[in-house]
């Protein structure tokens, strides 16, 4: 190849040499991209679902009327009056803090959000309502919270048969 | 037979000069002179044969880059130290701090200096960065500053994954605090929070991930990092910037001017850090409460500003800004291609002028933010403003406008893309600062108290 010919060709991978380079990077580069995604892969956890969503949160007669509970462990409150038996979470929905009671409501003490009694948001930065989650009395007399079913605000139930398709969930 | 023991006789004889050769390679090499001493000393050649007197000047750099580098060494000695003692799972990890804290035999110094070093290191990177930004030393050093971006950014990952291991009740709430944050980071958020946490809440799998990145793959990041850095300084051509006449272009050789220097510089930063610890011991917190935040639940000083953030909108403080900071650093050295004024502080006379505008208009627009947010109250605009424009009517969103100001106005004003970049970033810096040290004043229910009023109690 002539001197001309070689200036025509730079930049193009023109000769054996060129390939066999050329294909060697591309094979260490392969390699490497590899075991750093094997590597990645190990570290991704299989999640599994964790505690379950629908639990009991204790004998119906424990709540007395016109208050609210706190279930510590769930991080959820528990309200009972006359209407029956309603949930709704107690996490934050701007970050995750646990509210805390309020004269109004409930505040988070992390960022300042506040909400009214009913997990409604007052001010700062939560943008959502605390949610709502389906609530009932199984046949058994415990309460049970299924925090997968998000119902409207202040929904309360008092027995399993208000629970629409509903079978008793108890067992 | 003979020829053996003869042989080993002689060796043995002849062994104290023997170890003085094979220990000390090259000596006969480069002898005593200076550059002998720099060519066989693995510490000495880093190092260039000579520098200038400039690079010789305390003012030139201020030696942050050694500070740093030191601080991290301690860092290093002291975290080894430590892992004698401590156990990284959730029922124990508590305890063993503790144990380190009250009984082990210089635990609390320790503890203390390790605490007090990796301060020590995120302030001196921090400066480090401004210095290097200020004079324009990225210039013709991009992939350098890239690697530097890189180091700073791995030493908030160690402040970060070291502040969980205590398990105490601040760690516990500033990390669940911070997975959720990463649920506004849109694509890699949900990816990395599971990376992170290796389940759905912080708990023993995501203790033992944060320890394994703290003590393990964090720094050994950082020490691959730190050789290229210090390479590339070599590679590149020393310090940013010619000398003036006269003095200050003369050429010293570095041994012993320059060694000696950033010996004594080091020494100085490890007497210093090691007096702080003796005074001041590094907390341990209230033990753990995996469903009950403290009232205020603060983050670390370091992470202040972005709490303080979030409290205006998650998206923006989790994501927008950080990213737009990140971006803008990254992007910088090419932005950026001046060569007027490189390695004086804050470049040209116009430059200097330009940037102190454009610091005192960023106090100023904080303060007036400041003001009408809190006097308004967040309330007044949530009510008002629905659910998206709180995201983009705060202070936080205030200071991005006002660091585009900031940078167009300086641009036009100067024609200079370095005074333009550096007004902005400074713009950035102050109000950073300024949000940090709102943050430093709330109190219960995040609400802000001036330092010498007293907070409410709190049940």
């Amino acid at each position: 190849m002539g001197k001309k010919d070689r200036a025509k060709d730079k930049g193009r991978v023109s000769s054996r040499r060129d390939f066999l380079a050329l294909a060697g990077n591309l094979g260490v580069c392969a390699c490497g991209l590899a075991a750093a995604g094997l590597g990645a892969r190990l570290a991704v956890p299989e999640l599994r679902d964790g505690p379950p969503h629908k639990f009991p949160v204790g004998p119906a007669a424990d709540f007395v009327s016109g208050t609210l509970t706190w279930i510590r462990d769930r991080e959820i409150f528990v309200v009972h009056d006359g209407d029956g038996f309603g949930a709704f979470s107690s996490r934050c929905t701007h970050l995750g803090c646990t509210v805390k009671r309020s004269t109004e409501g409930f505040y988070c003490p992390c960022h300042g959000a506040s909400y009214d009694g009913q997990g409604r948001v007052m001010t700062g930065p939560a943008r959502k309502n605390l949610p709502w989650y389906l609530t009932w009395v199984g046949s058994g007399g415990r309460v049970w919270v299924d925090t997968d079913q998000v119902v409207d605000r202040g929904r309360k139930n008092a027995n399993k048969e208000t629970v629409t398709g509903r079978d008793d969930e108890e067992t | 037979m003979k020829g053996f023991f003869s042989a080993l006789w002689g060796n043995l004889s002849g062994l104290p000069g023997n170890l003085r050769r094979g220990l000390r390679p090259g000596v006969a090499e480069g002898g005593n002179s200076a550059a002998g001493r720099l060519r066989r000393s693995f510490a000495y050649h880093l190092h260039p044969l000579r520098v200038t007197r400039r690079a010789l000047r305390a003012s030139t750099t201020l030696g942050l880059g050694v500070v740093s580098l030191t601080a991290f060494l301690i860092l290093g000695v002291t975290g080894v130290l430590l892992m004698i003692y401590y156990q990284p799972g959730t029922s124990d990890a508590y305890a063993s701090m503790q144990d380190i804290q009250y009984a082990v035999a210089m635990g609390s110094f320790v503890r203390a200096l390790h605490r007090w070093a990796a301060y020590a290191m995120l302030v001196s990177i921090l400066l480090h960065l401004l210095r290097v930004a200020s004079m324009g030393a990225y210039r013709g050093r991009e992939l350098n500053w890239l690697v530097g971006l890189g180091l700073g950014g791995l030493a908030l990952g160690l402040a970060f994954t070291g502040y969980l291991l205590p398990w105490d009740q601040r760690s516990y709430w500033a990390v669940r605090v911070s997975a959720s944050m990463l649920d506004s980071v849109p694509l890699l958020g949900l990816a990395v929070k599971n990376l992170m946490l290796g389940g759905q809440t912080v708990g023993q799998a995501a203790l033992l991930r944060f320890y394994m990145l703290h003590v393990a793959m964090l720094p050994a990041g950082m020490l691959a990092l730190i050789a290229v850095h210090l390479w590339r300084i070599r590679r590149d051509g020393g310090l940013a910037g010619a000398p003036e006449d006269g003095e200050d272009s003369e050429l010293l050789p570095a041994w012993p001017h320059l060694v000696l220097r950033e010996a004594l510089l080091m020494l100085w930063v490890l007497v210093v850090l090691a007096a702080v610890a003796a005074l001041v011991s590094a907390p341990l917190g209230a033990p753990v409460d995996v469903h009950v935040p403290a009232n205020p639940e603060k983050a670390p000083w370091y992470f202040l500003w972005a709490q303080e953030l979030v409290s205006y909108s998650a998206r923006l403080g989790a994501f927008v800004i950080p990213a737009l900071l990140a971006l803008g650093l990254v992007g910088l050295p090419f932005l950026d291609r001046e060569d007027e004024g490189v390695g004086r502080w804050f470049g040209t006379r116009n430059c200097r002028l330009a940037v102190l505008l454009s610091g005192l208009g960023a106090i100023a627009a904080l303060a007036l933010f400041e003001v009408f947010y809190m006097q308004a109250g967040p309330g007044v605009f949530f009510k008002a403003l629905g659910t998206v424009w709180p995201d983009v009517v705060n202070p936080g969103a205030g200071m991005i406008v006002v660091a585009i100001l900031a940078m167009l106005t300086t641009g036009i004003a100067t024609d200079s893309t370095r005074a333009a970049f550096l007004s902005g970033l400074v713009v950035m810096l102050i109000m950073l600062l300024g949000f940090t040290l709102i943050g430093v004043c709330r109190g219960p229910d995040w609400v802000f108290y001036w330092p010498w009023e007293e907070w409410p109690g709190v049940v």
